[in-house]
């Protein structure tokens, strides 16, 4: 009686010309798609949306803007800033950013600024002049702006360094300005400033999403040269055409799938999207190194082609369906993630591997069912043992081994526990300065650690202040139940400033009583904040006021500036705003809101992968052991294929854990890939031990076949993906190198797993479903 | 006696003032560029009157659509008095939003246009008077899209003149109200140019209205040459042949904003007196 497996294989033989049309005319449907692509990275696809911390940001940023903000520092090597060169250079800088296309000028702070403005007090009155129009002519002029500076407490640290040496140049673009855009623009800018004696950084989100788009293309080189690897080893392991061009056509058909697909689904390439070619690709050639070698293996039994293929298809069918659901399905698990970064490479990468199903199960026989059957030298070549094979053969006698089962068992059991220990005490969240997702050495993470040294911080956490009614910002116990929070943030060391709209009230307080000190206090009445609003407001263009508070004076904000962004300092942040509201907040007619800013996005996305990560990794363990319970008939062989898999995760994060790598946005794809691919290994490991058995072999046969022949080829398709993931490493992008190194090593423990720790269990415990006569 | 002569001393002041300040030159044929640009800032500055109070409303609307407002009264006196230098006296006194109702600012301008103003403000929740410094020329006038100087302080000697041609002005659409004015007025097209080496704009092109010498029309183009806001300001005729600004429209080409400024219960010739323009008055005054 034919099985469903032959009779698939059956069908596949008979209807090739059809499907292999139906195959290739599909491929190039989802090639003209993926013609739109391009590059294009938002940082927004790397916060997660729903999170209340994200929504608050969001609603802060319709409010008062903010989304991209630039920051331009310029460091003087000799002597400070206060000379006529540098003191041109800001101006030119500020002027040309008022001019640039796009820009929301109410949000440009730096000291030539039009609103910022230095203020001399008198007896009777006060004079307001904009601080800085050009470069005081005298030594005596400089010495005045340098004290005007010095007095004032919004520039003096936050706007220019306390050692004088450096000044910042802050500025916003509107929303929908490409980030391409403004960093094209920012780095004209700063090419035509940057001198011997002035150095000029820049940071902010959009000059972030610049730089990775920047580094993206990059990614190509590493593409193609991964496929030249690739082509190399397919010619190692099969010297002929059919192994090399087969297995490459696959994989370029099956990636031509994923980016159609993900084109349809509206995403573009960016920092993780980039990565799903790679990885279909790499899992393409392990699925086809799969199928040719059993193709060869087949052939060496002189059969017809047409015959040679549809018993390879017959005998894949099984291990072949699982491993792609398993691959592609873990890939489609990471939808739950709330992050489109990740849920893009889940798209493109999950219904590129599901492709595998018609672009290698069923093209890649279809396709060889027409060549002629290989020269006998071909099948003999490909047979011959080399040292691979030795190893193996080696392997599979120590497995018979009680001695080295032991060993194995014991290794097994203290490196889980060494394991488990070292994933107790792995941090979630950033742990260096500057963006994680690129180098520390890059120009960015200079830049940004420029600023952090240098000036107050560059990491923001915003406070949203929602009075319920219109001009709820001038009663006074509002402002100061906004001074009192602000004062908490200040208590803590990593608080490098924080400003509010008390800050200018209080300013003008000071202002309006003569440069008393006793006023520089809220006012009394609510009547005088009104006046001193109206006031300020009155003096600037429309949108000078509003990041401060809202134009109808209902909405205001804290921004907090913090010297890193470390997961305890976020952790010491967002206690500290709780424990305030808990005990503090007392007014009813205003609500407070956090947190937004930088930090906010950062506290999101760490509670995500806390919350996420360890989810994920049930997620992904129950469905793979439903998966392969149910081809397999049994609860034991989810079990047992699923231990090595565990045992491998287990092992990278207690490494992570001990060498004091944190869990980053990052890692979060891990575990999902980490098992879905490692889980092929002990499928096609198991698959062959189970069919020697069925045919009339026993335990200890079948393992020494099952790892002479699938262990070659796990072995192979194993090196092949983590060659694949490991090339990420040559990323200038961090965040793909991180990616790639964790899940590369990831890739090899459980290949290792496969291996070694597989054949040990199975052996030890001599599991039913092995020796089970039905499939 | 005494009091009779001086009496007629004071109505004839008066006269000579009204008479002097009266005289509102018309463009002629073959009028200069710099010529009609001084008509056009006699009729802004109204120094052809000898006072005026007016009620004004400033209406700030985003590109969205959210509107703020701000009502005022304002009150001018034209002296132009060379022995102590002063020009008009300017109060302007604060009624909307409620919060701020009161606040006031009085401005001394003088006859040199080199000299600042001189300005007091009025917080009446402090119940003091400051002295002011006045606004830069580039600052925000009101928190509004239009410049100090393009409402209160630029003067005729700050730009360079040159005439463009005469056109008929296409009308301008109101954003306020949706009307559209002075379509096909013949105007005098000029450019001028400020004298400053560097500032806010390159230059302006005008519309000025042929017959009568009113600027109603700007285009400010920023330093790199882009255009970057229009100003629109109509005029209605008063007895007298006078011709007095009801209502300011500046549009911000960059972001959208647009600010909106009318004029309503405009009275002229009262016989204001400079005691209703004194730091004193300020303090007494309750609005």
């Amino acid at each position: 009686m034919k099985t469903n497996a032959s009779k698939f294989a059956g069908a596949v033989i008979r209807y090739r010309v059809v499907l292999i049309l139906v195959i290739s005319l599909t491929t190039f449907f989802f090639i003209y798609q993926a013609k739109n692509l391009s590059f294009e990275t938002s940082l927004s696809d790397f916060s997660p949306q729903k999170h209340p911390y994200v929504k608050m940001q969001n609603r802060l940023t319709k409010i008062f803007g903010g989304l991209n903000q630039v920051t331009v520092a310029i460091r003087v090597r000799k002597g400070d800033i206060f000379n006529t060169d540098t003191l041109n250079k800001v101006i030119r800088i500020t002027d040309q950013l008022y001019l640039t296309e796009g820009i929301n000028a109410g949000r440009i702070f730096s000291l030539s600024a039009r609103k910022t403005k230095s203020i001399r007090v008198s007896e009777d009155g006060f004079s307001i002049r904009r601080l800085l129009r050009e470069p005081p002519a005298t030594r005596q002029g400089m010495t005045g702006l340098k004290m005007a500076i010095q007095h004032n407490p919004m520039l003096y640290g936050p706007i220019v360094s306390k050692d004088f040496k450096a000044t910042l140049i802050q500025a916003d673009f509107e929303p929908d300005v490409p980030s391409k855009q403004i960093f094209d623009q920012l780095q004209r800018i700063v090419s035509r400033e940057q001198d011997k004696n002035n150095a000029i950084y820049v940071a902010g989100r959009p000059v972030l999403e610049g730089w990775l788009n920047f580094y993206l293309p990059g990614m190509l080189k590493i593409f193609l040269l991964m496929l030249g690897v690739m082509t190399a080893v397919l010619y190692f392991v099969f010297r002929s055409k059919r192994g090399v061009v087969l297995p490459m056509a696959s994989a370029v058909m099956s990636s031509a799938w994923g980016l159609g697909i993900l084109s349809l689904f509206g995403y573009q390439l960016n920092t993780t999207t980039i990565l799903a070619p790679f990885l279909i690709i790499a899992l393409a050639i392990s699925h086809s190194v799969q199928l040719i070698r059993r193709y060869y293996e087949v052939e060496a039994r002189s059969l017809l082609p047409k015959e040679a293929a549809a018993e390879t298809i017959a005998s894949l069918f099984l291990p072949a369906c699982i491993s792609l659901l398993t691959d592609g399905l873990g890939f489609i698990s990471l939808l739950v993630m709330p992050l489109q970064m990740i849920q893009g490479m889940a798209i493109a990468a999950g219904a590129g591997v599901l492709s595998g199903f018609f672009t290698t199960l069923i093209f890649i026989p279809a396709i060889l069912s027409f060549l002629p059957s290989p020269e006998k030298d071909e099948i003999l070549r490909e047979e011959r043992p080399n040292v691979i094979d030795r190893f193996l053969s080696g392997l599979a006698d120590l497995v018979s081994k009680r001695g080295f089962r032991f060993c194995v068992l014991c290794g097994f059991v203290l490196f889980a526990g060494i394991g488990a220990y070292g994933s107790s005490k792995i941090v979630v969240g950033d742990n260096d300065a500057g963006s994680g997702y690129l180098y520390g050495d890059s120009p960015y993470n200079m830049a940004e650690k420029m600023i952090d040294e240098t000036f107050s911080g560059s990491s923001t956490c915003y406070i949203l202040v929602e009075g319920r009614k219109e001009e709820a910002m001038i009663d006074t116990g509002v402002l100061r139940e906004m001074e009192s929070l602000q004062q908490a943030l200040n208590h803590i060391p990593e608080v490098g400033n924080t400003l509010s709209l008390v800050d200018y009230i209080k300013g003008m307080n000071f202002v309006m009583f003569s440069g008393d000190p006793r006023h520089l206090a809220i006012p009394e009445k609510s009547g005088t904040v009104a006046e001193y609003l109206f006031l300020y407001a009155s003096g600037g263009f429309p949108g000078d006021f509003d990041p401060v508070v809202s134009p109808d004076y209902r909405v205001a904000n804290i921004r907090a500036v913090l010297k890193d962004h470390r997961a305890s300092t976020i952790k010491k942040v967002i206690h500290t705003i709780r424990q305030w509201l808990r005990e503090k907040h007392k007014n009813h007619d205003v609500d407070f809101a956090y947190a937004g800013g930088e930090i906010g996005i950062f506290a999101a996305v760490n509670e995500i992968i806390a919350r996420l990560l360890p989810q994920n990794i049930i997620q992904v363990s129950v469905f793979v052991f439903l998966c392969v319970s149910m081809a397999y008939a049994s609860l034991a062989a989810g079990v047992l294929l699923l231990l090595p898999i565990l045992f491998a995760v287990l092992l990278i994060f207690g490494l992570m854990g001990f060498s004091g790598t944190s869990l980053t946005v990052d890692t979060l794809p891990l575990a999902a890939l980490g098992i879905g691919l490692g889980i092929d290994y002990c499928i096609y490991v198991s698959s062959r031990i189970r069919r020697e058995m069925k045919n009339g072999g026993t335990l200890e046969a079948g393992i020494k076949k099952a790892l002479e022949t699938s262990g070659k080829a796990i072995f192979f398709t194993g090196a092949t993906v983590a060659l694949g993931v490991f090339s990420w490493g040559l990323s200038p992008i961090r965040f793909q190198a991180r990616l790639g190194g964790i899940l590369g090593a990831l890739l090899v423990l459980n290949m290792l797993g496969a291996l070694i720790l597989l054949p040990c269990l199975v052996r030890m415990i001599n599991p039913k479903f092995l020796r089970t006569k039905q499939s | 006696m005494k009091k009779f002569l001086l009496l007629c001393f004071a109505l004839t002041m008066l006269t000579v003032s009204f008479s002097s300040a009266s005289e509102l030159k018309k463009p002629y044929n073959g009028i200069s560029a710099n010529d009609l640009m001084k008509i056009a800032y006699v009729i802004q500055y109204t120094t052809f009157l000898h006072d005026i109070q007016l009620n004004g409303d400033i209406w700030y609307i985003s590109e969205g659509g959210f509107k703020r407002h701000k009502r005022f009264i304002r009150s001018r006196i034209i002296i132009e008095r060379p022995n102590d230098d002063l020009k008009y006296k300017d109060m302007v006194i604060i009624t909307e939003p409620r919060s701020v109702k009161g606040l006031a600012v009085l401005s001394w301008t003088h006859m040199d246009p080199k000299r600042e103003q001189d300005q007091w403000l009025w917080l009446p929740s402090l119940k003091k008077v400051r002295k002011v410094s006045q606004s830069a020329g580039d600052d925000a006038f009101f928190g509004s899209d239009f410049t100090t100087e393009e409402i209160t302080t630029r003067r005729w000697e700050d730009e360079t003149y040159q005439m463009l041609g005469k056109e008929k002005f296409t009308g301008y659409s109101c954003a306020y109200n949706g009307k559209t004015y002075y379509k096909g007025v013949d105007c005098f097209k000029m450019v001028s140019k400020s004298k400053r080496k560097k500032w806010y704009y390159s230059e302006r092109i005008s519309w000025l209205v042929k017959d009568t010498g009113e600027e109603i029309y700007q285009e400010i183009y920023d330093s790199e040459g882009r255009k970057a806001r229009t100003i629109f300001k109509k005029y209605e005729n008063y007895p007298k042949g006078y011709l007095i600004q009801t209502l300011l429209e500046c549009k911000n080409l960059r972001n959208g904003h647009k600010t909106v400024v009318t004029f309503d219960d405009i009275k002229i010739d009262q016989g204001l007196t400079e005691d209703k323009f004194t730091e004193k008055f300020l303090m007494r005054s309750r609005w």
